[in-house]
């Protein structure tokens, strides 16, 4: 690893060496001049698409906003009826954190465990990993949650295997127990990228740790425990976090799947779809607002606490020894 | 570009500078909102009262929801207008009735409304609040006839007085059933229908029952606010108390557990397989999909219902009281109130409700031409499918009480809501009596929100 | 370990480790994880070979799933879904997807590689702040910010056109791409820029003339996963297209879903199987190195 600045942390570039520039001052201004220049479309896209939409919705959250007439300021009215006078926000919540909570381990174990399998056997991996990698392409499209609601639909492709095998199906996406789980399961399905990730740590794990671990006596599972699973650790946590943040903001699906109402009974209202019904449904603008500003607080603290405790469990190799 | 100083040119984008930029930006963006949410005054050239363009070309966006029935026939409309007056053309938006007025309510944010838009009396009063469509007064008398329409019609377009729709038809409540189905049983209802909810109820039972449990008498229409409310108007009540509702929880249990006995006894069908048709969309209709042998309906949907199955369907009367129905408006059309061309637009919904060939060729598939004199004349021309529908609803209308008011502000949401309430009963998910709660309550929520 | 551009393309394969196990897989093992590995991946395939078999089925046929493939193979689906819904046929939603698609691509392309080759190679004030903003734009759910972005596009009058979705990405937005490349850049030899800095290149010159086709791989990259991203976007499609007319593939196909009866499953399928199409073409052409650009962003030291 011979670049010193690929070894530091992302965020401290400014830890970075400086080699003293030829020719000195003139040069540095009008590399910091290039600097500014070159980073002139990207100041206007944060300024301007992300950061002042950000503070204007936080404004837009506390006003009552049709598109159609001013805003009217109505304090936290927007907020307390988000959250006391509102059922269906609640189920909205609920929808979402029972989708991510299960969804997210089943396709980050899926993953894993498939780029184990893979890993196992050198032969075909290349082939194996691109037909894997194939669904994960696929599943966010419109396409796809139709055949998704196709294939649970009552007279749909699973329940006629499942009569295969003697199990009467019924209509998986038009009862509420099991609509949900529909989609979690086509989350899932999309297990290839995060899959292709782990592969490529566990290519990176160096053959020493094994050969030392078994000369150790080590058993599978202890080899598993001990010496897989902290050297994947940083892949863990990468895959973690992106699949977290992306659990909870599942839309298509559940708007394709369900009609666009999030039924049946708000069984798949997840926190997106409500938020745009209500927004660009109803036109209720400043409580979508609202409900976006209680979004981004909730998935801050959530991403958070990941990162906290990615520090607990999270094992870089350049760390030395665990 | 230094300063004599030397200092670097990074001063450019010093805090201070840096802050100005974003609060100028800011303010701008403010800025924005309050500009977009002013009302203007109609564009010139669509002065209250004006005459249409004749001569320069026009071309006029138009939407409506329904099906290819409707499609077909509005198209054949629109031809004959620009045959009329070829220097209107017109740009058709239709979908399915779900996520309608979303994409009208989208559009018109953006300031580009179609200019001629189909709406239901659900959007009348807050379209009419919200100054979005054209008032329709200057007009009548002049390019837009009225004379010919039923004043009570008539009156439902208006919103404190003043004309703001146009009835393009009127229809009223019906319930649809599978003859094919039922003959061969002889369980095909009357022609009266059934006198009370008990005589349906075990008809819907012996349907079921006969035919082995594969096909349903009924679909579950708990979440159905269409029937709910000529269900309301029989024992007396109303939907709408002026900003409120016209009713109350006992009303809402009782509707809920009559359902449910229904659920219960095998009549009508389980919650799985009436969920989907929830949304109001014709395509999902269970008589057309042969899942049940019958379900709520307006009668001028026979039509588009009669295309889309191979089976033969009648209309017979909601059980109970002829009393509950009325006489439907059963679609508008409104003119965009911020069109460039409103004069215009006006009188292509003259066209629609009192041209002869309009009639013809709309038929009765949007309901009965709002014309009587449209009505008699094309009556005899009518296939014998657009007969029956005209019969029916002659014989259910003389029956019918008083047509309701308009609306309240807020109306599209408690249609949602009382989905959700019965979604919720229905699946078990909830107790009547709490669904029923719920939903009153957060009914006079939104009704409260929505007049404010 | 950020691998470096000379790697990219053909990933040396890691020193033969054994096997997590801690010894050469058995053969018995071998075919075990050989068969479920094979289960595995007609399950997670299935869905795709039964949407392109049903496409081909005749409408008698559809109500019988268990067979993918139709004995009666009908092509005349596709001809039947491509006339769409009245009015507007299928053609449409595809051109309006291929030309929102390509604008982002070349949006991303050319604003990415800008901000990129500042964060990675300009030294000038600020830089790790800027640099933590942006990766703080990564965790950023889109859907926060798609309530007051509409407010401003709408008074710009951009609403119902594709501008907002096209328009951001020429202001690199899209950080993902921005990360993408400043770690491919990062692994260029800074002997180049010195190289050209003696000979009188300033930073300008430096980027276009050396910096930028060396990033050749990483702009492939950029170009096909924003095409794929764009291809298959549903939400800010949804919400910014009213007109029927620009609809692109994605909400032309769930109006599609919406409008036909039960009678139209065939249809709908193949116009399904079709969007599908452009992606997977992408996907085959550039399999490797989608694959190996995950590997690229996601692997840290």
């Amino acid at each position: 690893m011979a670049d010193t600045v690929s070894r530091a942390p992302r965020v401290g570039l400014r830890r970075a060496a400086r080699p003293p520039a030829p020719g000195g001052s003139p040069r540095r201004r009008r590399e910091a001049v290039a600097g500014y220049t070159f980073l002139l479309p990207w100041f206007v896209g944060l300024f301007g698409i992300t950061l002042f939409p950000m503070l204007y919705s936080l404004y837009l959250s506390f006003t009552d906003y049709d598109l159609l007439q001013s805003p009217q300021w109505i304090g936290l009215d927007n907020y307390v009826r988000m959250l006391t006078d509102d059922p269906q926000y609640w189920n909205s919540v609920k929808a979402t954190l029972l989708f991510a909570v299960v969804s997210v381990p089943l396709k980050l174990a899926v993953a894993l465990g498939v780029a184990l399998l893979l890993y196992r056997d050198r032969r075909g991996v290349g082939l194996y990993r691109a037909l894997f990698y194939v669904p994960s392409l696929l599943g966010g499209s419109v396409a796809v949650a139709i055949v998704w609601q196709t294939l649970f639909g009552g007279q749909g492709a699973i329940n006629d295997i499942l009569s295969v095998v003697g199990i009467t199906g019924r209509s998986w996406i038009t009862n509420p127990s099991t609509a949900l789980g529909t989609l979690v399961l086509l989350a899932a399905w999309q297990f290839g990228a995060p899959m292709v990730i782990f592969l490529a740590g566990l290519k990176q794990i160096p053959a020493e740790m094994f050969e030392a671990g078994s000369l150790d006596g080590a058993g599978r599972f202890t080899q598993f425990w001990h010496i897989t699973l902290p050297m994947l650790s940083p892949v863990l946590f990468f895959n973690l976090v992106l699949e977290t943040i992306a659990g909870f903001q599942g839309f298509t699906a559940a708007f394709v799947i369900s009609g666009g109402t999030g039924g049946p009974a708000d069984s798949t209202l997840l926190y997106t779809l409500y938020l745009y019904l209500r927004g660009f449904g109803d036109f209720q603008m400043g409580y979508a607002s609202a409900m976006a500003w209680g979004f981004l607080l909730v998935l801050g603290v959530i991403t958070a606490i990941v990162f906290r405790s990615g520090s607990l469990w999270v094992h870089y190799a350049d760390e030395g020894e665990h | 570009m230094t300063t004599p100083s030397g200092r670097t040119p990074s001063r450019l984008l010093a805090p201070g500078r840096r802050s100005f930029l974003a609060g100028a930006l800011g303010a701008s963006l403010l800025g924005l909102t309050a500009c977009g949410g002013g009302d203007d005054t109609a564009s010139a050239g669509a002065a209250a009262g004006g005459a249409p363009e004749t001569s320069e070309p026009v071309v006029l966006t138009v939407a409506w929801w329904g099906g290819p029935a409707r499609a077909e026939n509005t198209q054949k409309v629109l031809d004959l207008y620009t045959k009329a007056h070829p220097n209107v053309t017109f740009k058709t938006q239709w979908q399915g009735y779900s996520g309608y007025y979303d994409k009208i309510n989208t559009a018109a944010a953006g300031r580009n409304a179609p200019d001629l838009i189909q709406i239901d009396n659900r959007a009348l009063r807050e379209y009419a609040n919200k100054k979005l469509i054209a008032e329709l007064d200057p007009w009548v008398g002049k390019t837009l006839k009225t004379d010919q329409i039923d004043p009570k019609l008539l009156g439902t377009g208006k919103v404190d007085d003043k004309l703001y729709a146009m009835p393009l038809a009127s229809n009223t409540q019906a319930f649809v059933v599978d003859v094919t189905v039922l003959q061969p049983f002889g369980l095909v209802p009357a022609q009266e229908g059934w006198a009370d909810w008990d005589a349906f109820a075990s008809w819907a039972a012996k349907v079921t029952t006969a035919t082995g449990g594969k096909v349903w008498g009924t679909r579950d229409e708990s979440a159905n606010l269409s029937w709910l409310e000529p269900w309301l108007r029989q024992s007396g009540k109303q939907l709408y108390d002026g900003q409120k509702l016209g009713f109350g929880e006992a009303e809402v249990v009782k509707w809920f557990t009559q359902w449910d006995a229904l659920r219960k006894s095998g009549g009508a069908s389980p919650a799985e397989v009436s969920q989907p048709a929830n949304a109001g969309d014709i395509s999902k209709n269970t008589v057309s999909t042969k899942q049940t042998t019958g379900t709520f309906t307006y009668d001028n949907q026979l039509t588009e219902l009669a295309k889309a199955t191979d089976h033969e369907l009648q209309l017979v009367p909601l059980p109970g009281p002829l009393k509950g129905n009325y006489a439907r408006p059963s679609q508008f059309f409104t003119a965009y109130a911020r069109g460039k061309n409103v004069a215009t637009v006006v009188d292509v919904i003259n066209f629609f409700d009192n041209d002869q060939g309009a009639g013809e060729a709309l038929g009765t598939e949007r309901g009965l031409p709002p014309s009587r004199t449209i009505r008699d004349a094309i009556s005899p021309t009518f296939s014998e499918q657009l007969k029956y529908v005209v019969a029916y609803d002659e014989r259910v209308v003389a029956g019918a009480g008083d047509t309701p008011p308009v609306p309240a502000q807020g109306d599209s949401q408690i249609g949602t809501l009382l989905t959700s309430a019965a979604e919720n009963v229905a699946f078990g998910r909830a107790a009547i009596a709490d669904a029923a709660e719920e939903f009153v309550s957060q009914a006079n929520s939104a009704l409260e929100r929505a007049g404010r | 370990m950020t691998t470096a551009p000379s790697t990219l393309a053909s990933a040396p394969l890691a020193p033969q480790a054994p096997a997590p196990g801690g010894r050469p897989a058995r053969t018995a093992g071998s075919v075990v994880a050989h068969v479920v590995l094979v289960v595995l991946l007609v399950v997670a395939l299935y869905p795709i070979a039964y949407l392109i078999g049903t496409s081909f089925k005749s409408p008698q046929e559809i109500a019988n799933n268990l067979d993918v493939l139709p004995r009666s193979f009908t092509p005349k689906n596709y001809a039947d879904g491509w006339s769409g819904i009245p009015g507007v046929s299928f053609a449409r939603f595809f051109t309006n997807s291929v030309v929102v698609s390509l604008g982002v691509v070349v949006g991303n392309v050319v604003s990415c590689s800008l901000a990129a080759y500042a964060f990675a190679r300009l030294r000038f004030p600020l830089r790790g702040l800027w640099f933590a903003l942006m990766i703080g734009t990564l965790l950023l759910p889109h859907h926060v910010l798609v309530v007051p972005q509409y407010v401003l596009f709408n008074a710009l009058g951009w609403v119902n056109t594709p501008l907002p979705l096209i328009v951001p990405k020429f202001l690199a937005t899209d950080a993902f791409f921005v990360f993408l490349m400043v770690q491919f850049m990062r692994g260029i030899p800074r002997t180049l820029d010195e190289a050209a800095a003696i000979d009188g290149c300033g930073p300008f010159s430096t980027f276009f003339r050396i910096v930028l086709p060396l990033t050749k791989p990483a702009l492939v990259t950029t170009t096909v996963f924003s095409f794929i991203q764009t291809w298959n976007d549903f939400f800010s499609q949804l919400v910014y297209l009213n007109d029927i007319t620009k609809y692109t593939l994605p909400i032309g196909l769930r109006l599609f879903l919406d409008s036909s009866g039960q009678n139209s499953v065939g249809p709908m399928f193949a116009m399904s199987a079709l969007s599908l199409v452009p992606v997977f073409l992408f996907f085959l052409v550039f399999q490797r190195l989608i694959v190996e650009g995950i590997n690229t962003s996601g692997i840290k030291g």
